[in-house]
């Protein structure tokens, strides 16, 4: 049975007004490199073929369009490599779209800032980089660094360079750092926000405190009841492309249903 | 149903296959929001160069003093004190040495900061810009050791002090806003040219030797000159030259080293600008 955080029972705050977040016909791909074989394959290409060691563009998103009105908790589900850590980082403008559009309204944080920092810093420092490179004052950071630093169950560890830290306990500071920095829209990604039951239920806490606030949040994950207890609207992304959105209930049976025939063909061909 | 909570009024539209400019006063000003970060982030970057050494921060005083040993070592030592014209080239040599390691430092750390920085660029949303201006400002911090340890070494050594030393500061400005520019090209390049940063460990070789720090602008034949003084640190080591050697920057060389300083920051800013959407998908 799933444990019900404080907060998910209360009636969202949903806003009648210009979504959050819009995507019209969004497509995007990823450039990838793709390795030489050896000196010969290479000058071969090269001279007969007039083709240098290219890039190939692999499709992430394909016409891809729904919005998140003001308030709302959007949860994207579908199997791995369906595209949805892509989406999250078109929505954050971290990756343009190819075609189509998005339009976010409000201030937004990406999953985790505080990844992507030096490891020989401590944790203290990782939240400081995190949070100035979102924009919050270092005045306000101080104040945070010991909140973020508890709440990510950190202890002494804070100040010590994060190199010593285990994988687990990077994950809790930077789902932490996401967290506190109160975004207007939170984008979380699960698959960069992992961490024990006991964390998992200590972030969804803080989550509903802030769609108690109002925040708009996207969630990407892979839990199917957080995403009936938790979310709005749902997304089922599909190699790519829109495979349901709507009713979160719907959305998540339809999905299950899929991945039962799925995986009932498999033992089939097994 | 309660109130949604209070929204700022920013809004963000990404599009495909724009290729518009952002407003560049818009984009300044959003870096200069971001100062202490960048402040910050190279003092982070420094001080985890430090961390793993048991000297720490004394490297910082003792790298320039190790260098400028083993120049006098080189130049004094090895060639049994030499003329007199070496050895008062001596001091020109050192301050040489440590200004090109700034224009470097634009080249090498500033030009692959995007490539570095994959982490931070996937899961962060700030103006890219910070990255490569970084890298100028974490080199300034650098220098500022090794400036005040060429101080105490220039007059040792014989180093002259003339009126030129009052147009220092310009031509050190004149520097940073070069710096910058070649951050700015230099990364986008690297980042999204393949082969970039192979081609780049040649292009920072043939700069070395191309640019007067190892010898002096006076020794160069008419017909070497040629091929060294297109690029734009000839004009500006030349007029280093000039100052260290206790004489006046000419004027060519100044108005020179402005027009590159400026040309390759306009340019740097434009290139990076427009191409700046399209690191995400090059990393």
């Amino acid at each position: 049975m799933t444990s019900t955080a404080p907060g998910f029972d209360q009636e969202r705050p949903i806003d009648p007004g210009p979504a959050s977040i819009e995507a019209h016909n969004v497509s995007a791909s990823y450039r990838v490199r793709i390795d030489s074989a050896d000196l010969i394959s290479d000058i071969r290409r090269l001279v007969f073929r007039h083709q240098a060691a290219s890039d190939r563009l692999i499709p992430a998103l394909r016409d891809v369009s729904f919005d998140v009105p003001k308030g709302s908790v959007l949860a994207v589900i579908g199997r791995n490599g369906a595209g949805k850590s892509t989406l999250c980082r078109v929505i954050s403008g971290v990756l343009p779209p190819e075609q189509g559009r998005v339009i976010v309204r409000g201030r937004m944080n990406l999953l985790a800032p505080g990844i992507g920092f030096s490891d020989t810093l401590t944790g203290r420092e990782n939240i400081t980089l995190g949070g100035l490179a979102s924009g919050i004052s270092p005045e306000r950071l101080e104040e945070l660094s010991d909140e973020i630093g508890e709440f990510a169950q950190l202890d002494e560890y804070l100040d010590l360079p994060m190199r010593s830290y285990s994988g687990g306990m990077r994950m809790r500071l930077a789902s932490s750092v996401a967290v506190f920095l109160d975004p207007e829209i939170l984008l979380i990604d699960e698959a960069l926000t992992g961490g024990d039951a006991a964390f998992s239920e200590h972030i969804a806490e803080k989550t509903a405190e802030l769609i108690g606030k109002g925040r708009t949040i996207v969630l990407v994950t892979h839990g199917l009841s957080s995403v009936k207890l938790m979310a709005t609207s749902a997304l089922w992304l599909h190699q790519g492309r829109v495979a349901e959105f709507g009713d979160p209930d719907e959305v998540v049976n339809k999905y299950m249903r899929y991945c039962r025939i799925e995986s009932l063909g498999m033992d089939d061909i097994g | 149903m309660s109130e949604t909570g209070e929204y700022s009024d920013v809004e963000y539209v990404f599009e495909a296959n724009s290729t518009a400019v952002p407003d560049l006063r818009d984009y300044i000003e959003a870096v200069w929001e971001r100062r202490q970060f960048m402040i910050e982030l190279a003092r982070a970057d420094l001080r985890s160069l430090r961390t793993s050494t048991a000297l720490g921060n004394i490297w910082s005083v003792l790298d320039p003093l190790f260098q400028s040993a083993i120049y006098f070592f080189l130049y004094v030592v090895l060639r049994g004190g030499g003329s007199k014209s070496q050895a008062a080239f001596l001091p020109i040599l050192i301050g040489g040495f440590f200004l090109l390691g700034l224009s470097m430092a634009a080249l090498g750390e500033g030009g692959s900061s995007i490539k570095r920085a994959k982490g931070l660029l996937l899961n962060s949303t700030f103006p890219r810009a910070i990255l490569p201006i970084t890298s100028v400002y974490k080199a300034l911090r650098n220098f500022v050791p090794s400036a005040c340890v060429f101080v105490v070494v220039f007059p040792v050594l014989g180093g002259k002090v003339g009126t030129g030393l009052f147009l220092l500061p310009l031509v050190f400005v004149l520097q940073t806003v070069m710096n910058v520019g070649i951050s700015l090209l230099i990364s986008t390049y690297v980042t999204l040219v393949p082969d970039g940063t192979n081609v780049m460990t040649y292009v920072n070789r043939v700069l070395f030797f191309a640019t007067p720090v190892v010898y002096p602008v006076s020794l160069l034949p008419s017909s070497a000159k040629i091929f060294v003084a297109w690029q734009p640190l000839f004009p500006l080591f030349a007029a280093y030259q000039q100052i260290l050697g206790g004489g006046v920057p000419s004027a060519a060389y100044l108005i020179e080293t402005a027009l590159w300083a400026f040309a390759l920051l306009f340019i740097g800013i434009r290139v990076f600008l427009r191409h700046e959407r399209e690191f995400a998908m090059a990393l």
